[in-house]
């Protein structure tokens, strides 16, 4: 299998290196925004990859209920931590920008709210897993509440902030469905999208493999 | 030096703490399967 190598994890080092080259030295400052318009090559594929990663934990979740596999279950746990993580990571890099533009790192904006609501909502999956002891019942039980997370997802990322003013710019996916971006920009933002994603599955890779071999060295310490 | 190259020069080095961290940590997983592994044959064959 192509990811058991080592080359294209190098070549992902090199790829990412040459996107953070490009986002400050190739793409032009943007229009009315200067230079804080290159936070949107760190701060969209975060946020994309929170939407995946949540995405992906939705769908094992469903998998292990369907069929009580526990490998469904460390896909589902690995993809929400990972998720997690990007989703702090969007906040962060979009709360830098707003101190920039806005002068103020939070503004309860429709943008940051739904934001913070969803952090908070998946935070709760993980405090419900550490509260249940019983390996089973902790599986399903927030199997069952990844998937209800999962429906608030595209209600919070897509549409709240497109139902209330926000001084968001405007995204990528808009009313009036044409990307409003210099090419250039845009070559490094497409680069930028890819990079991430390939960064985010190297990380569920190794965080489903330890899972893995914490479950192996559980299981012969109880043996 | 203007800001612009400080940004850029903190997002490589950035960068370069967590491509080495995964790639130690990938390396450090693969050494503790075949670990695992080795072990668990060994078991097996004494049985």
């Amino acid at each position: 299998m192509i990811l058991d190598k080592s080359w294209w994890k190098y070549l992902l080092g090199l790829w990412m290196l040459l996107v953070i080259l490009g986002a400050f030295l190739y793409a032009p400052p943007a229009k009315g925004l200067g230079e804080t318009a290159r936070i949107i090559f760190f701060h969209v594929p975060t946020a994309w990859l929170a939407s995946l990663a949540f995405l992906i934990s939705a769908v094992g979740s469903l998998q292990y209920l369907r069929t009580q596999e526990k490998k469904y279950d460390i896909w589902a746990y690995s993809a929400a931590q990972i998720g997690l993580i990007f989703a702090i990571l969007a906040t962060v890099t979009g709360s830098i920008w707003a101190k920039k533009i806005w002068q103020s790192f939070w503004n309860w904006d429709p943008r940051e709210t739904s934001i913070f609501i969803l952090l908070l909502i998946y935070a709760a999956y993980f405090a419900l897993r550490s509260a249940i002891d019983i390996e089973e019942q902790k599986a399903k039980l927030s199997a069952v509440y990844s998937i209800i997370a999962f429906v608030t997802v595209p209600f919070f990322i897509f549409i709240i902030p497109r139902v209330y003013e926000s001084l968001h710019p405007d995204p990528l996916i808009n009313p009036e469905g044409e990307i409003k971006m210099d090419t250039r920009m845009l070559q490094v933002f497409i680069n930028s999208l890819l990079s991430f994603t390939l960064l985010f599955f190297w990380m569920l890779r190794l965080k489903i493999e330890t899972m893995k071999i914490y479950l192996k060295l559980d299981q012969s310490v109880s043996k | 030096m203007t800001d612009i190259y400080v940004v850029l020069i903190i997002c490589v080095l950035i960068w370069g703490g967590i491509f080495f961290y995964l790639l130690h940590l990938d390396r450090l997983l693969k050494k503790v399967k075949q670990k695992i592994d080795f072990s668990e044959d060994l078991s097996s064959k004494k049985r």
